[in-house]
Parts: C-alpha cells; sequence; structure tokens
C-alpha cells in the first residue's frame, strides 16, 4: 500500500528559483489497483512519481510505502527493486552492448546472479514483446517503439511491486502505444503489481485505470474511479484536461435527445449502449 | 548538487559594467592580467585590491559571491605557497625541514604569487559574472576578426563556443534525468571504492554520449534547413556599440596603470 501522507516538493527553497511544484498531496493507493495519474503539464505529476520511487525526498510530510517511509535512506536501501519507475522517453538510458544484457542491468544491481538476472531479463522482455532474435542486438539498432519496450522491460526485470510509468506511450505511432499498454495491463491482471499510469490520453485513462488522481499546480484536484471524475467536466475543462472523446459524443446525442446513458467512458460502451438503442 | 558550480556564471543585471561593451570589457581585462604581472611590491597589490573592490562595488554583484567563486582555488594556492616557500632559495632561512629550508625571499613570494592568482580569478570572473555568454562570444568574435585574414575561423571560434555555452545547462539536466533512471533501476553512484565508482558512471556516460552526439546531429540538420552557411555576410540582430558608458572607463584604467607605474619606480 502506498501512503501519501501530507506531501509537499519544493525546488530550491529560499532561493530565487523558488517554486512548489508539489502542495500538501494526500493520497492512498490499495495494492494491485490501476491507477491513472493525470494532470495539465507542470502540474506535478513527474515530481510526485520520483517521490513515489523514493529519487527525491519530499521537502514536507512523508511517503509511506508498506507502512515504512522511503525518506530514510536505510529503509529505502533494503527496498530497492520494490517500486518500478519507467521515465518518460525511457530510451536514452540504453547503454547495453546488448538488448539482454541491459536489462539485465536492473536485476543484478539487486544482487541476482547472472544467471537468475538472465531468467528475469528473458521474462521481462517476453512481457513487453521483444522476440528472442533481437536479444543479442544492440539496442541502439532498434527502431524507436522496441527502444521504448526494452527500456521498460529494463525497469520489469526488476520484479516491483508497484510499477509507476511515467507516459510511457508519448511519441509512440497508435499500435506500438496499445501494445505497450495492453502488455502492462497484462501483467497487472498477472502478477496483480500496482500500476500507476501518467498520461494525457483520457482514453487511456478511461480504458485501463480503475481510480484516477487528477494533479491541478501541485495539488491533488480530483480523486475517484473514472466515472466519477468524468463527471466533473466543467472542472477537467478548466485545468486544461477534458473527458474522453466518446464521452463527449455520446453528450452531444444526449443535447439532441437521444436517450443515451451519460456515463460512457470508452468506445466499447458506446458501441453497446447505441446497438441497444437501435434494436430497441 | 551539479547545479552548484558558479565559475563562469552570468548574473542578470542592470549596472554600469553590465552595460559596457563586451570587446571593450575583454580588452580591459587582459590589460589588468597583463598588469597584474608588473606588479612587484605589496603597496602595488594594495592598489590593485582598492580597484578591484571597486570593480565589484560598481558590478551590483553581492561580494559574497565573488569570493565564494574563490573557494576552487584554494588547494591550487596552497600548493603554489608551498612550493614557492621551498624552492625559492635566498639568504635568509627561517627554519629547516628534512631537505628543505623556508627562505624569507621564499615566503615573500609565494604571497606576491598567492595575491597575483586571487587577482587573476577575480578580474576574470568579473568579466564573466557581468557579461552573458552570447554576448561574450560575440565580443570575441568582432576582437577575432582582424586576424581571419591570416586564416582565423573567428566566425566559427564564436559559433562553437556559443553552442557549447548553450547546451551546458541542457546537458545537466539530461545527467540529472539519466541519473535518476538508472538509480531506479538500482544503480549505486555514491558508494563503493573508486573503480566501483568509476566503472558504475558506464550506465550514465554512455547514454550521455550519445544523446550529445544525437543533439549535435539534429541541430547542425536544424541549423542547416535555416540555410546556415558561415559568418560571411551575416548581419547581426544586436550590433555592438562603444558608447560614452565605455569611455568612463579609460581614466580609471589609466589611474590603475600610473598607480602600478609608480609603485614600481619608487617602492
Amino acid at each position: 500500500m502506498i501512503l501519501a501522507d501530507h506531501v509537499s516538493y519544493t525546488y530550491t527553497p529560499g532561493g530565487v528559483f523558488e517554486k512548489q511544484a508539489v502542495r500538501d498531496v494526500q493520497f492512498t493507493i490499495e495494492d494491485g489497483t490501476f491507477c491513472g495519474l493525470i494532470g495539465h503539464t507542470g502540474s506535478g505529476k513527474t515530481t510526485l512519481v520520483q517521490m513515489l520511487a523514493g529519487l527525491v525526498s519530499p521537502t514536507e510530510g512523508q511517503i509511506l510505502i508498506d507502512g515504512k517511509n522511503i525518506s530514510d535512506k536505510k529503509i529505502r536501501a533494503s527496498m530497492k527493486g520494490t517500486v518500478g519507475l519507467v521515465f518518460q522517453y525511457p530510451e536514452y538510458q540504453l547503454f547495453g552492448e546488448t538488448v539482454l544484457e541491459d536489462v539485465m542491468f536492473g536485476p543484478k544491481n539487486l544482487g541476482l546472479s547472472e544467471q537468475e538476472a538472465a531468467e528475469k531479463a528473458k521474462g521481462a522482455l517476453a512481457d513487453v514483446g521483444i522476440s528472442g532474435e533481437i536479444w543479442e542486438k544492440s539496442p541502439f539498432e532498434l527502431s524507436g517503439g522496441q527502444k521504448r519496450r526494452v527500456a521498460i522491460a529494463g525497469v520489469l526485470a526488476l520484479s516491483p511491486k508497484i510499477l509507476i510509468l511515467d507516459e510511457p506511450t508519448a511519441g509512440l505511432d497508435p499500435a506500438g502505444r496499445d501494445e505497450i499498454l495492453d502488455g502492462i495491463y497484462t501483467l497487472h491482471k498477472r502478477e496483480k503489481i500496482t500500476v500507476i499510469l501518467v498520461s494525457h490520453s483520457m482514453e487511456d485513462m478511461a480504458r485501463y485505470a480503475e481510480r484516477i488522481l487528477v494533479m491541478d499546480g501541485g495539488r491533488l484536484a480530483l480523486d475517484g474511479k473514472p466515472e466519477d471524475v468524468f463527471v466533473n467536466k466543467e472542472r477537467l475543462r478548466e485545468m486544461g484536461l477534458d473527458v474522453p472523446e466518446i464521452t463527449r459524443v455520446v453528450q452531444g446525442l444526449r443535447a439532441c435527445g437521444v436517450p443515451i446513458s451519460e456515463k460512457i467512458y470508452t468506445l466499447e460502451d458506446a458501441e453497446q449502449a447505441i446497438r441497444q438503442l437501435w434494436e430497441g | 548538487m551539479l547545479r552548484d558550480i558558479t565559475l563562469g556564471q552570468f548574473f542578470p543585471g542592470n549596472s554600469p559594467l553590465h552595460r559596457m561593451d563586451p570587446r571593450v570589457k575583454i580588452l580591459w581585462t587582459l590589460f589588468y592580467i597583463i598588469l597584474l604581472f608588473f606588479v612587484d611590491s605589496y603597496w602595488g597589490f594594495l592598489l590593485f585590491g582598492l580597484f578591484t573592490l571597486g570593480v565589484i562595488a560598481v558590478s551590483d554583484i553581492r561580494p559574497r559571491v565573488v569570493f565564494t567563486g574563490l573557494r576552487p582555488l584554494l588547494y591550487l594556492l596552497i600548493f603554489t605557497a608551498l612550493l614557492n616557500i621551498f624552492v625559492s632559495g635566498g639568504e635568509t632561512v627561517l627554519f629547516k625541514f628534512w631537505i628543505f629550508k623556508a627562505t624569507k625571499e621564499g615566503l615573500y613570494n609565494a604571497g606576491m604569487m598567492a595575491l597575483r592568482l586571487i587577482f587573476l580569478v577575480l578580474g576574470s570572473s568579473m568579466l564573466t559574472f557581468t557579461t552573458s555568454p552570447i554576448v561574450l562570444t560575440d565580443g570575441i568574435e568582432h576582437l577575432l576578426a582582424p586576424f581571419s585574414r591570416i586564416g582565423v575561423p573567428a566566425h566559427e571560434i564564436a559559433m562553437m563556443m556559443t553552442i557549447a555555452i548553450r547546451f551546458i545547462p541542457t546537458i545537466l539536466e539530461e545527467t540529472d534525468k539519466i541519473m535518476k533512471a538508472q538509480t531506479a533501476r538500482g544503480a549505486d553512484f555514491e558508494t563503493g571504492n573508486i573503480l566501483q565508482r568509476a566503472k558504475a558512471m558506464i550506465p550514465l556516460l554512455i547514454p550521455l554520449f550519445i544523446s550529445a552526439f544525437r543533439r549535435a546531429d539534429e541541430l547542425a540538420v536544424a541549423m542547416e534547413c535555416r540555410c546556415y552557411h558561415g559568418g560571411k555576410g551575416r548581419t547581426r540582430l544586436h550590433v555592438l556599440k562603444v558608447t560614452a558608458n565605455d569611455w568612463k572607463t579609460l581614466p580609471a584604467a589609466l589611474v590603475l596603470c600610473a598607480g602600478v607605474v609608480l609603485t614600481r619606480v619608487y617602492l
């Protein structure tokens, strides 16, 4: 379980460039939740996830993971690999001579033997859909989408209990995007890991998340199930966000007098509802 | 931690020193440095000290900032001072230690050399503190322009400096990001002996180099796309101009120069 207890983060406190990126954020996330984190650029999402991964310590408040405060250096060292964070554009962290070697970097840092690390790496690569013939290639010869998946595998190979992905699909084509998100969703179902997905796409949120956290100006603005968050249409628009496209279509239909439910957030649901109306 | 580097930093402001033409500022800095090597007495250094304090006062830069810039110099200062004390030779021996002997002349030389180094750093940092890197390279380009006839690539040198300076913050940011990303994969940059630490740098340096090459490539293409083809026939947005403000510095420089000459002749 993740508990963020009145967490704030200020860059260069006391300096001329002082900037409070996260303000008094509080939430708990139960194990095994697929949670979406959404917010406008500069709303503090990235700082928040870096704190959750223990890379920066909150300037105020604390973050407890399974009841343990990760601001403490010793505790953090003992929890290495518990929280996996995939950065934005993670392909820029690749360095290994071969794909397999690069993915083995994480598990080897956790103290696993060469053989165990290779096992983990192969499992992780399979999870992201990178097949065996690529394993011995240099990661720098791969296509953009493949590099991205190898980099994600590099974090998955740590077998994290909590997986955080910071806009993992930015700059990918729709097919590449679905492949990566479906892969992660499958893993979430199979291993029951907690996933926090940072994204700009309301469609992705509607499709995968059980719960959505909305950040605005460093504060936690909305928090709840997708249907409860998407009801606040006006509020979301004020924050520079929006409801999923299909929801806007459904709202348009309702405005024209079509008796369709307003709580429709995915294309599949919309299709079903319209079919039902059609067939009477 | 990477953000704490102050050497060569620029502090924006609007003091007379900030408003000076960069060419004049560079020339005066060179003059200051050359003059520094003509000083041969503590009275001369006193004069230099007063002059430098005056420059700092005019610059609107907090003295504390200027003097913290000296900190990286500390080890060099100690090293040269020790070298001077024991190696200079001379008549009056103060004390002996194994094969080394400290002399009065050595002590005198050590003090002079230390002061010279301190003023060298203070003077040149006043130039970088009050001149933005872009303006500075612009000034250098102008000053080098006469030499382009004998084959000095003035514009190219200035462009390279501008680009290098422009990418320092970008690369620092990138370093920070890759470091965090590898830490998230369990890398450890902080513990272990020197060999282990050097090895731990590999996952940081390789991605950093690759992205630097990629960036250079992208920048070259972007410049090409905007028809960049070197400095020939290129006009500029901000034309440098020597103003009354610059002429006002002439008396100050002359006074310093005259003072140094006087200390040499009479003291």
